[in-house]
């Protein structure tokens, strides 16, 4: 299970650039932003801005937005993010489904969209699809809701995290990866690095 | 009067194809280089579902743009407001205005490919309905610069007595653009003078800064060729009311006609003639070279910016 970071809602930039860069710093599998109509692939794009290598989520709002109009946004941002977008379009299944054919570069309703994004594949999910948990800072009750998600077969968590972000890197994204996480390891790693590396960004 | 840069229409053409992730790329690069040497903005323009990829979401492009600039200001020249829904519209614009310290520019127009219409399940019969209603919506909700593309007076009207600038594309005489203007200015004095301050006038210009006759040639060559570009736009068009196919040679003799092509000096002669705030220079053809379209940009904002600061 790949673990990645909500930030939909933080509405300072700033904080949103830094949080994502770290983010990707730490390891993190991708960042989601998106919170109000209209904005959402600017958010993405500052996140894109702000990284290089976090796939970069992005939750649009399928109520105000023509299906082509989000297939058009998020095919720019998958240039501009050299091919890291990911999409989760918060509709019905038959919108989601038509941009999800628009960006998989089918002709719907003699449409072509253009230009298609980079990714061959793109990836466009309903935001029913999206698993999201909130987390706090007592890594003991975060260790039971990874393990039970993992677990369960999520391929993905999208965590909403409010402290430090190397504590959730070193012990909750790594036992999210796979079945026998060796705990000590993690442990091990605070005693030797106690420190958040932060100020090394 | 202020010098701008355009049109980044982000584009892989047939007659230079490119991967789109690095015209992308090549857009920011060009955004870092405008604001270096100068030059006040940055003008992006859209077309939907056209072969070449004609941009067809302008403000994600214009944020990447002000997230890697500090001064630049990034407009758009024009955004076709009838094929979005004004309320997001407008919360991107306040919010890119917001986020770049006062640096977007929202400029708008109607359109007029039907294709582009139905793409959004909407009838280009609606577009000046349409077109209105966003304005509308827009001027009682958005703090940040707008400006409307006009080709017609009575765009320079809707423009006017909404406070709003006026943008006018390349390919008019001196003649049409000072009636566009005086129409803007009159429809704005009628309405009340809203937002206190006369709205501004930007005018986008054909031009290109070049010396020998062998450079002006090529120049003009490459403006024509721009053409093309629309020749294509049109034939995906058939009610635009404008055979683009039968007419390509004289509408290319006309954009040649309009194109101001010399040396800095001869274009800041030129451009003072007009009584307008912001001339957006019209470089971003596709079919000249990457160093040519780079030599021009450094060579408007060294040379041609200074000489037209003052007026």
């Amino acid at each position: 299970m790949r673990v990645g970071l909500d930030l939909r809602g933080l509405a300072d930039v700033g904080q949103m650039r830094t949080l994502a860069a770290e983010a990707e710093q730490l390891g993190l599998w991708a960042v989601l932003v998106g919170a109000t109509p209209g904005t959402e692939v600017l958010d993405a794009v500052t996140v894109a801005r702000a990284t290089s290598a976090v796939a970069v989520a992005v939750f649009v709002d399928g109520h105000t937005a023509h299906p082509t109009t989000i297939a058009e946004e998020i095919a720019v941002l998958d240039h501009l993010s050299r091919r890291r977008a990911l999409a989760v379009v918060d509709a019905d299944e038959p919108t989601v489904d038509h941009v999800r054919r628009l960006l998989h570069a089918e002709i719907v309703d003699g449409f072509a969209l253009a230009p298609p994004p980079a990714q061959t594949a793109m990836p466009v999910w309903s935001a029913s699809e999206v698993a999201v948990a909130e987390l706090g800072d007592d890594l003991v009750a975060g260790r039971s809701i990874i393990d039970a998600r993992r677990d369960a077969g999520c391929t993905h968590l999208f965590v909403r995290w409010s402290g430090e972000l190397l504590p959730l890197a070193r012990h909750l994204a790594t036992r999210a990866a796979g079945p026998d996480f060796p705990q000590i390891v993690a442990d091990m790693a605070d005693v030797v690095d106690p420190s958040p590396p932060t100020g090394e960004i | 009067m202020k010098i701008g840069v355009g049109l980044w229409c982000l584009q892989s053409t047939a007659t230079r194809p490119r991967h789109f992730s690095d015209v992308y790329d090549e857009m920011i690069a060009f955004g870092d280089l405008a604001e270096r040497v100068g030059i006040h903005s940055f003008w992006l323009s859209e077309h939907h579902g056209y072969h070449d990829g004609y941009c067809p979401a302008l403000l994600p492009p214009a944020a990447a743009v002000l997230e890697a600039t500090d001064r630049l200001e990034v407009g758009t020249g024009v955004l076709l407001l009838p094929l979005h829904d004004p309320e997001r519209i407008a919360a991107a614009t306040t919010a890119l205005h917001e986020r770049s310290g006062g640096r977007f520019h929202l400029g708008m127009g109607m359109g007029y490919r039907p294709a582009e219409f139905g793409s959004k399940g909407l009838d280009m019969a609606d577009r000046v309905r349409l077109m209105n209603a966003g304005l509308d919506h827009l001027v009682g909700s958005v703090d940040a610069p707008m400006w409307v593309g006009v080709t017609s007076e009575p765009a320079a009207r809707r423009a006017g007595r909404r406070g709003m600038g006026l943008f006018i594309s390349g390919a008019f005489s001196k003649t049409v653009v000072d009636t566009l203007v005086a129409a803007h200015r009159s429809a704005w004095e009628e309405a009340g003078r809203p937002g206190g301050q006369k709205p501004p006038v930007g005018l986008l210009r054909n031009l290109w800064i070049a010396d020998s006759a062998a450079e002006r040639r090529r120049a003009l060559d490459w403006v024509r060729s721009s053409y093309l570009v629309y020749a294509g736009l049109g034939w995906g068009a058939d009610d635009t009311g404008v055979d683009f196919v039968a007419q390509i040679e004289e509408s290319m003799d006309e954009v040649e006609a309009s194109a101001t092509v010399g040396s800095a000096t001869e274009i800041a002669a030129h451009l003072n003639e007009y009584d307008a705030d912001l001339v957006v220079c019209r470089i971003g053809y596709d079919q000249p070279p990457t160093e040519a379209l780079w030599e021009v940009v450094q060579r408007i904002g060294t040379e041609l910016v200074p000489l037209v600061a003052a007026s």
